[in-house]
């Protein structure tokens, strides 16, 4: 008698139990889905904070680390889509930008199933090319074109939503100085 | 006494193993994209080793709660969380921390490598060994009552820290969107 008051005892404590990790776990995933409140985008980077590290492959197998990046130069992370024409009107001048200023260019895709051939034309050499939806996640980038230029010690120093090559320019300008 | 406390690990071992299993079947690319980001094995050798090592989390948590923890199973259990611990303490080294473990299930943490993982999973061995040892000091057996009690009881347990581990990640999730609204 008393071992199946225990077992019944217990059985009702699972089913509380898991009543209370469904319910977390769908407020989890809600909040996880919330991307703004106000008009003010959610989970965006302040200048200044240390931006997430990360490693990816290229679609030609060499390895991008983040981290030996910037240990060296400043990074400049765009963010594009192989579907976007914006971006596609500010990539040309990407060849300007590592003629003109010291630093590494990552070019990140968000889109890693369609067809990217457009985007691939238009990359100059020296830059680096990652084909990486998670990326773009991890760095809340929900519209493209976007520019981060990420400092030596691996922090945001600046970043914005690009409409136009003069955007990017601008960035940079105001970042790294005009250079002649 | 010691049979009791036996049982009970081997079956909280077991469930955590289900759970870790479950994952890697059901999440699988997400597992095969972590042991790559390991940086440790071939790309050839990836997707075997995945599928062994699912294989070998299967067969520990359908086999422990039957047979209790056997020489075999301690090995299995050690030999498999050596791995897995010998990995991150490899990419801890070298300085690769933005990965996650790949834990899966009720072992998943945050999506960063930390040494309290190490810690956690050197723990776990411990646990084992000591389980086995526990099982081999128990005289009596256990009847089938006692049985479902105590794997009754550990459910409940496995139950309380994943519950545990959610809200933790929404608290986590919480603070960050206050910060925003503020």
């Amino acid at each position: 008698m008393m071992e199946t008051i225990v077992i019944i005892t217990l059985l009702i404590c699972i089913g509380q139990l898991a009543l209370i990790y469904m319910l977390a776990r769908y407020v989890a995933q809600f909040t996880a889905e919330i991307r703004g409140i106000k008009g003010i985008q959610v989970g965006g980077f302040e200048i200044g904070e240390i931006v997430p590290l990360f490693r990816e492959m290229t679609p030609d197998k060499q390895k991008v680390t983040l981290r030996e990046l910037f240990q060296t130069k400043k990074v400049l992370l765009m963010f594009v889509n192989s579907s976007c024409p914006t971006c596609k009107s500010i990539l040309p001048s990407i060849s300007q930008v590592i003629a003109q200023y010291n630093l590494h260019v990552v070019i990140i895709n968000g889109d890693n199933a369609g067809d990217d051939s457009a985007i691939t034309a238009l990359l100059p050499s020296g830059v680096h090319y990652l084909r990486s939806p998670s990326v773009m996640e991890t760095y809340f980038v929900t519209k493209v074109p976007h520019a981060m230029l990420i400092d030596q010690e691996g922090k945001l120093e600046n970043q914005a939503s690009l409409k136009d090559a003069n955007g990017l320019w601008a960035l940079l300008v105001q970042e790294l100085g005009k250079v002649s | 006494m010691f049979a009791g406390l036996a049982f009970l690990l081997s079956m909280l071992f077991s469930l955590m193993f289900v759970s870790t299993a479950w994952d890697k079947v059901s999440h699988a690319d997400k597992h095969i994209q972590s042991i790559r980001a390991y940086q440790l094995t071939p790309e050839g050798l990836i997707r075997p080793l995945f599928a062994l090592f699912t294989v070998w989390e299967i067969g520990v948590c359908l086999s422990l709660p039957v047979l209790g923890m056997t020489p075999y199973h301690t090995l299995a259990v050690c030999g498999l969380l050596g791995i897995y611990t010998m990995a991150i303490t490899i990419n801890l080294i070298r300085g690769h921390r933005d990965i996650s473990c790949g834990c899966g299930g009720i072992m998943e943490g945050n999506n960063r490598l930390h040494w309290g993982l190490v810690l956690r999973n050197t723990l776990l061995i411990v646990a084992a060994i000591s389980t086995y040892l526990l099982q081999l000091e128990s005289v009596t057996a256990l009847p089938l009552l006692s049985k479902v009690m105590l794997g009754l009881t550990s459910v409940a347990l496995v139950m309380v820290y994943a519950a545990y581990q959610k809200i933790n990640e929404v608290q986590a999730r919480m603070s960050r969107l206050r910060k925003w609204m503020v």
